[in-house]
């Protein structure tokens, strides 16, 4: 019993924490329709810009938005590079991610892992500490309910203003975005740096998590967070009472679920990411599945 | 009455330096006065289309200018353009969103013109508004405000892009065939719904049509376009006067002359 709770709350934590990169990977992906493959370069940039701010001393709340800032100006330089540069949108991003690789390393000091134990992060200091001795213990996990929880309502209102909306006319349809006098292009770049704090403010929240920053946790970033979208869409979509941002966040849980179960059954850890693509591939399938019924009903 | 477009001099060929080119529009001119409802026929490659290109800005002319109530707009892109000009297209699903409420559609629209910022999206205060104005469409979406467009039949949604593309004050209203994607009975609803709007807003406007009945019965000037060169343009008495079957054996007459 105590290992299947142990388990579950792993899971969750987990799947919260990537669930904030899925939040990104939905508003460049569902929202804007942009395959955004970046993400693999802005989710460790978010994570090294953490550690080496952390490590010099920096309040871990100043950590978080100063990665969300660098994880916008990446997203700014995806989108100049699409829509200026008329570069593809997969190129744009996998120059972006491929580029990032450095710049990543070059913010560790040339390591490519940087450990800040005992350090102060959001889960050990601030709001952390107040928490009960009851409490203390679950404290990663109520920290990071918090944090998700503003980051969906955050995302969630802005859905509700009228540059929210522009966005999501945006992706469904550019020619009526121009027809409002508004360049498109401009929106778009504008959902790719939303898109991409979000990633790196999810590899902010990971780092202080682990308390290390590492460069290659980036990769499968991208098939993750597509993964998370997908499953979220296909298994709670039709659920009318739940925003999308609740479906994407409950996909992520159960996208960890899925990896930890695989786990547990005695995967050796080599195949997580052959195991991540494939559960990727069945979604996808299963979610074109369930939509090609609902459009014969 | 002064020019609220002029096209002068334009010229425009399509994949020049190739087999392929085709010079459509050599040294061509328009002048459009406010107030003129001016409805533009021609058969397929005639320039029609490529001439409401010209002047929304979706495409830009290889010289010449393009003036917009004197204002030179030739360079402009077609957004920086559209605050002045309201377009419908002749596909229902360009001017719409379809994956937005009616009310949603209808608050951006609104909005036009000024900026989208984090202000509330949907204007719950202006609903009144909104559905007093689908009201006048006769088709019952007052009360499908919640309901996504894309949930809307062909003709709804043009009817509603009509709406949207007039509902904040434009200069100039651009119909690219708009009733041909509809059936003949949304395409008189939509024909009656653009003579009221363009009548109520006073409002100048370019329509090419394929439908020679609507280009002889509505608007006040006709223009036959052949090979990028106008053939005929009618106006006053002489555009009351034409009837159905004069413009469809004019147009036969051109059509054979070059073999078409």
């Amino acid at each position: 019993m105590e290992i299947f709770l142990r388990l579950l709350i792993s899971i969750l934590e987990e799947g919260l924490i990537y669930g904030i990169m899925a939040l990104g990977v939905y508003i460049t992906y569902r929202v804007l329709n942009f395959p955004d493959l970046s993400v693999d370069g802005t989710f460790p940039l978010g994570a090294c810009v953490t550690g080496a701010l952390i490590a010099s001393g920096a309040h871990p709340v100043a950590a978080l938005c100063a990665s969300f800032g660098c994880g916008l100006l990446a997203g700014l330089v995806t989108g100049l590079l699409h829509v200026r540069l008329k570069i593809t949108d997969l190129l744009s991003g996998i120059l972006v991610m491929t580029g990032l690789w450095s710049v990543n390393l070059v913010v560790l000091g040339g390591k490519s892992v940087l450990p800040f134990y005992n350090a102060p992060t959001i889960f050990n200091s601030g709001l952390a500490a107040l928490l009960p001795e009851a409490l203390y213990r679950r404290r990663v996990l109520i920290l990071l309910a918090l944090v998700v929880l503003i980051v969906k309502l955050a995302v969630d209102a802005y859905f509700r203003t009228k540059n929210g909306l522009l966005l999501r006319a945006t992706g469904d349809n550019a020619c009526f975005v121009s027809s409002l006098a508004i360049d498109p292009g401009r929106m778009k770049v504008l959902g790719l740096m939303l898109g991409n704090g979000l990633a790196a403010l999810s590899g902010s929240v990971l780092a202080q998590q682990a308390e290390s920053a590492n460069v290659s946790s980036g990769t499968g970033m991208v098939v993750m967070g597509l993964a998370s979208v997908i499953i979220g869409g296909s298994l709670f979509g039709r659920m009318k009472f739940l925003r999308p941002t609740t479906a994407v966040l409950l996909g992520s849980i159960v996208y960890k679920a899925c990896l930890v179960l695989a786990m547990q059954l005695g995967l050796p850890t080599n195949y997580l990411k052959l195991l991540m693509s494939a559960i990727f591939v069945v979604a996808l399938v299963a979610g074109r599945f369930t939509e090609g019924r609902k459009t014969h009903a | 009455m002064r020019d609220l477009v002029r096209l002068k001099g334009i010229e425009k060929i399509f994949s020049p330096g190739t087999p392929d080119e085709n010079r459509l529009f050599s040294d061509f001119s328009l002048e459009v006065s406010e107030g003129e409802f001016v409805s533009i026929i021609g058969g397929n490659g005639s320039g029609k289309t490529t001439l409401l290109d010209l002047v929304c800005g979706g495409k830009l002319p290889d010289a010449g200018k393009v003036l917009l109530d004197g204002e030179d707009v030739t360079r402009l892109p077609d957004y920086r353009r559209a605050r002045r000009i309201g377009r419908v297209f002749q596909d229902p699903a360009k001017g719409t969103c379809a994956t937005l409420t009616i009310l949603e559609n209808l608050s951006l629209a609104a909005n036009k013109g000024k900026f989208f910022g984090l202000g509330g999206g949907v204007n719950r205060k202006r609903m009144e508004e909104f559905r007093a104005l689908l009201r006048t469409l006769n088709l019952g979406l007052e009360d499908r405000l919640d309901q996504p467009v894309g949930s809307l039949s062909g003709g709804q949604r043009q009817a509603l892009a009509l709406l949207i593309s007039t509902m904040t004050p434009i200069d100039l209203l651009v119909l690219d065939e708009h009733t041909a994607a509809l059936d003949p009975r949304s395409s008189e609803t939509i024909m009656e719904i653009t003579r009221r709007v363009v009548e109520e807003k006073h409002l100048t406007t370019l329509m090419v049509t394929h439908n020679l009945k609507y280009a002889a019965v509505y608007g006040n000037r006709l223009i036959m376009m052949h090979q990028g060169k106008i053939a005929m343009d009618l106006r006053g008495e002489e555009k009351r006067a034409i009837s159905m079957e004069a413009l469809l054996s004019e147009f036969n007459r051109i059509s054979l002359e070059t073999g078409l």
